[in-house]
């Protein structure tokens, strides 16, 4: 590959770029989907193809292209220099790079079981088997599963020096079934969209043991047809991992986004309320709440040798005892926080689009609780979990979020369950309202494979840690009779 | 970007290679171009240029599917032997449909614009400056986009079906941000040159400039005057949720076995249509099937679906020409809605509301329960009082949990100018701005 990363490189700075860097991946993908004992979708695919970024002005430009021949580089290479050309028309802030050791590097996902090298015939095996287990019931209406398996091959050069090759792979599997009743209603394992997803290889899969817990998801799918609606009001909410991966995604992840906060998502995903004069400062949540961005875990669907900068993996607080301690950055927006170097969390979506901030794998520190202590301590709460439908405001202080499945906790006791669940909050207090969070024994992470931002729109994964966490008297069942909105 | 006759070469060339009974090849191309812009100066500037070629074959009642970016001859034997290879794992699917054989499509008048093609990173930047220079002018930030595309769809299959179709677009977007109140504005259109960039924008920075000093309300139930971008979330999900086949077979739609019923206001008619004169649609469907004009709401009832050609099978009919890349687990899905326009302007709207909301479009607006069409989303760039028949002052952001067809059941007016407006699910729908009584937000912001 060095003969086409140099060509690019060396075209660029002779057409005057200040700074260039070249990204060729070859990216091999399966996806299996069974629906109802039959295939839902299927695919295996093999892409390849690079990204050319330059400054030239000042300026970014970016050109990508799937032909790899010393024409196809030269020339998009010659269209990224032009769209710098026509960027510098506007500028008032020439690009300045924070400073990042030369590295020359080659760094691959930890794995065990090279997921393409599993039989077709396996996967499919697998997923009939639970398919046959969900649909055992007349009332599943639908059986779902889900297996996908991606590997990126990535060679990364820059004309500062830096060489890096890395390959990345990630696994993903989960089953679902909806049943029909008085409600149509879905139940999914492990988690909901697809599944489970996180950078390892086949053992995963093993792991999940998807045909052990069939029967439940089913039971449960044709129960939550004839539950209780989940009442309006104000209670004590535990949320399960399956649901507080999210919440965390959405209410500090992308809060926290340094592009996001500065304004350059203004158009489309929105902006933030965490603005840079909060940094250090701002009440984010309770003193409990300690939340780690960290693109080096184990399993991480964000871990990596180095982001598509060219910056190596790291760990740092986003809040600190409850303190809004820091943002998710890149080589061109660490200074404008006064940081001396990025965080490392600029990622492009495949080689046809340009690096944008993107959250990394961000966790919750777990606490000191139980579960089970946990539920004993609420007097008048409600347990939800596994995510069913998001929303958040665009500077992501206003959400709703829908669950799978919820049970009501009274005087201590988990008892009846209740469908349709949903709770509302305002994003600080919340946070806030965080009085106890459940010990490592019940932390897990999860994998968040489709998070979509920018413009045209990119893709990107990562993973978020967290155990059973309880919130102080929130809004819950909105929509429901009763509430503030009567019935909808 | 390779011409067509190259791009049959290609799908000729892989049905060759295919040792499947029946090989389908789908062909997808395009150069994109997007010049994105935050406080005033472009900050990104992509050009990207790319083609998926995916085979799709069905041998004895087992389906395999393939897909690369490579274009030479060891590649596309490889695709079209990985397809096979595929397939022969499968279990055999006795409703598998066969591919179709040859098919006639109508012509989509002016999908390709050669000045939108060859529109260059200079073109658009100085578009952008002289917008960015009037924002600074009136001290305002202004984000946003401006992209024109070209892109090509082929699809052909052993069985002599072919169809191709090429196609320009542009968008320009901008949210104008004056002391943290913005206002947004959008326009999408088939040719460049039908974008004013200047006129979009000054949309934008008049909403930015009236919605200083917002004041609170409660959240509850109003009447609201939706300009046609608020309507687009509604009509979105209720494409994805109610008019395609395989929800109503699975008897999991609100609409299903309700086809003859009235379900919405009698001011409420909804087709597909994508040869209407403004839409971004192609010709044919994604197994090949000419796509029909369907009417799917009358004067509010419920007058038909879409099928692809499974569920056409399955429920004894043919199909409409809806179908999406195959095999899927969603079933086909309308992609060109249009909203029949009605006789009021928005200013109308607006003077004949004693007390209600004006809203310039939603933001994350998501489904809180499918079987009753609930969804909720913020309001965002730009809510206004109306009183008295007047627009007052701006209001702080509020979230709506609302019923499609509580929405649909409560309109009271209906625009006489419908927009193509960029959709979450689908090409690009034909809007008109609605009045809509009885609409409910259930919390609030501060901003």
């Amino acid at each position: 590959m060095r003969k086409f990363t140099d060509l690019a490189l060396n075209t660029a700075k002779n057409l005057g770029a200040s700074y260039c860097d070249i990204r060729i991946i070859n990216t091999e993908y399966e996806n299996i989907k069974t629906r109802n004992g039959e295939i839902g979708s299927i695919d295996k695919s093999e892409t390849m193809g690079y990204g050319i970024r330059v400054v030239i002005d000042g300026a970014w430009g970016f050109a990508s292209s799937s032909l790899i021949t010393k024409e196809g580089i030269e020339n998009t290479t010659k269209k990224a220099v032009d769209t710098g050309k026509a960027s510098a028309l506007t500028i008032r802030n020439r690009v300045k790079l924070a400073p990042e050791p030369v590295y020359k590097d080659k760094w691959t996902t930890p794995y065990i079981i090279d997921p393409f090298k599993i039989e077709l015939k396996d996967k499919l095996n697998l997923l009939y088997a639970a398919d046959e287990i969900l649909r055992k019931d007349k009332r599943i209406i639908i059986a779902t599963g889900n297996l996908s398996f991606l590997r990126e091959h990535q060679w990364f050069a820059n004309t500062e020096g830096s060489f890096i090759e890395q390959i990345l792979l990630r696994s993903g599997a989960g089953i679902s079934a909806t049943a029909i009743g008085d409600d149509v209603q879905i139940r999914s394992y492990p988690t909901s969209f697809g599944g489970q997803y996180m950078s390892m290889g086949y053992e995963m899969v093993e792991s999940l043991k998807l045909l052990d817990n069939a029967e439940r998801v089913r039971d449960e799918a044709i129960a939550l047809t004839t539950a209780d609606q989940c009442p309006p009001g104000k209670k004590d909410l535990i949320l399960g991992t399956g649901q507080l991966g999210l919440q965390i995604h959405e209410s500090v992840g992308h809060a926290t986004e340094l592009d996001r906060v500065l304004g350059m998502e203004a158009n489309y995903a929105g902006t933030s309320f965490a603005t840079i004069e909060k940094l250090n400062n701002f009440k984010y949540g309770a003193n409990i709440v300690n939340l780690v961005a960290d693109s080096t875990i184990p399993g991480g669907l964000a871990t990596i040798g180095y982001d598509d900068d060219g910056v190596r993996a790291q760990r740092w607080h986003i809040v600190k005892n409850g303190i809004l301690s820091g943002y998710s950055t890149s080589r061109e927006l660490a200074h404008t926080i006064r940081e001396n170097r990025s965080r490392g969390s600029n990622r492009a979506d495949g080689y046809n689009n340009i690096p944008i901030i993107r959250i990394t794998n961000l966790s919750l520190v777990p606490g000191d609780w139980t579960l089970d202590d946990l539920i004993s301590d609420t007097e008048d709460g409600i347990y939800m979990d596994t995510n069913r439908s998001w929303s958040i405001d665009q500077r992501r202080l206003n959400f709703q979020f829908g669950t799978e499945i919820a049970w009501e906790i009274r005087n201590g006791k988990k008892g009846r369950m209740l469908r349709n669940a949903n709770y509302q909050g305002i994003t600080p207090e919340f946070w806030n309202s965080c009085d106890a969070i459940c010990d490592e024994k019940h932390w897990q992470l999860i994998g968040v494979p489709n998070c979509g931002k920018g413009q045209p729109g990119q893709r990107a994964e990562m993973s978020h840690g967290c155990s059973p966490t309880r919130f102080k008297n929130i809004t819950i069942g909105v929509g429901q009779k009763g509430n503030t909105s009567e019935q909808v | 970007m390779y011409n067509e006759n190259f791009i049959k070469d290609i799908g000729t060339k892989i049905i060759g290679y295919s040792k499947a009974q029946q090989t389908e090849v789908f062909i997808y191309g395009n150069l994109s171009s997007l010049s994105r812009f935050s406080e005033n100066e472009i900050t990104q500037n992509v050009t990207q240029e790319d083609i998926n070629i995916s085979v799709r074959v069905i041998h004895n009642n087992r389906i395999g599917k393939a897909t690369t970016n490579r274009i030479d001859d060891p590649s596309l034997k490889q695709l079209a032997s990985n397809a096979f290879e595929i397939a022969l794992f499968q279990k055999e699917d006795k409703l598998i449909t066969p591919l179709p054989g040859h098919q006639e499509y109508e012509e989509i008048k002016d999908a390709y614009d050669k000045e939108t093609a060859d529109y260059s990173a200079m073109d658009r930047a100085k578009a952008i400056k002289s917008v960015t220079d009037e924002c600074e002018k009136q001290e305002i930030n202004a984000a946003g986009i401006f992209s024109n595309n070209t892109a090509y769809i082929c699809l052909m299959n052993s069985k002599g079906l072919y169809a191709y179709n090429k196609f320009t677009g542009a968008e320009f977007s901008i949210t104008a941000t004056k002391n943290k109140r913005a206002g947004w504005a959008e326009k999408i259109a088939k040719k460049v040159k039908d974008i004013n960039t200047l006129d979009i924008a000054n949309i934008a920075i008049k909403k930015s400039i009236n919605g200083q000093n917002p004041s609170d309300i409660e959240p509850g139930k109003y009447t609201v005057v939706l300009e046609p971008a608020a309507v687009t979330d509604f009509m979105s999900y209720l494409g994805f949720l109610g008019f395609g086949a395989l929800s109503h077979i699975e008897k999991r739609s609100f609409f299903s076995d309700k086809i003859g019923e009235k379900v919405f206001s009698d001011n409420i008619t909804i087709s597909d249509d994508a040869y209407y004169p403004i839409s971004q649609g192609i010709p044919f469907d994604f197994e090949g099937m000419p796509r029909k004009r369907i009417t799917l709401i009358e004067n509010g009832v419920l007058k038909g679906i879409v099928y692809d050609l499974k569920t056409a099978k399955i429920a004894g009919t043919e199909s409409t020409g809806h179908g999406l890349p195959q095999p899927n687990e969603y079933g086909p899905m309308p992609l060109n809605l249009v909203l029949k326009q009605g006789n009021a302007t928005i200013q109308e709207m607006i003077e004949s509301t004693k007390r209600g909301l004006l809203i310039t479009h939603f933001h994350y607006t998501n489904v809180l329960n499918p079987k009753e069409m609930i969804l909720t989303g913020m309001t965002r760039d730009g809510v206004f009082l109306i009183e008295n028949g007047e627009v007052k002052n701006p209001i702080n952001n509020m979230r709506f949990t609302e019923s499609i067809p509580n929405i649909f059941n409560n309109v009271e007016m209906v625009g006489k100018k419908a927009i193509l407006q960029s959709s979450f699910f689908g090409d690009g729908f034909v809007i008109p701005g609605l009045k809509v009584n009885n609409f409910t937000f259930t919390s609030k912001t501060d901003f």
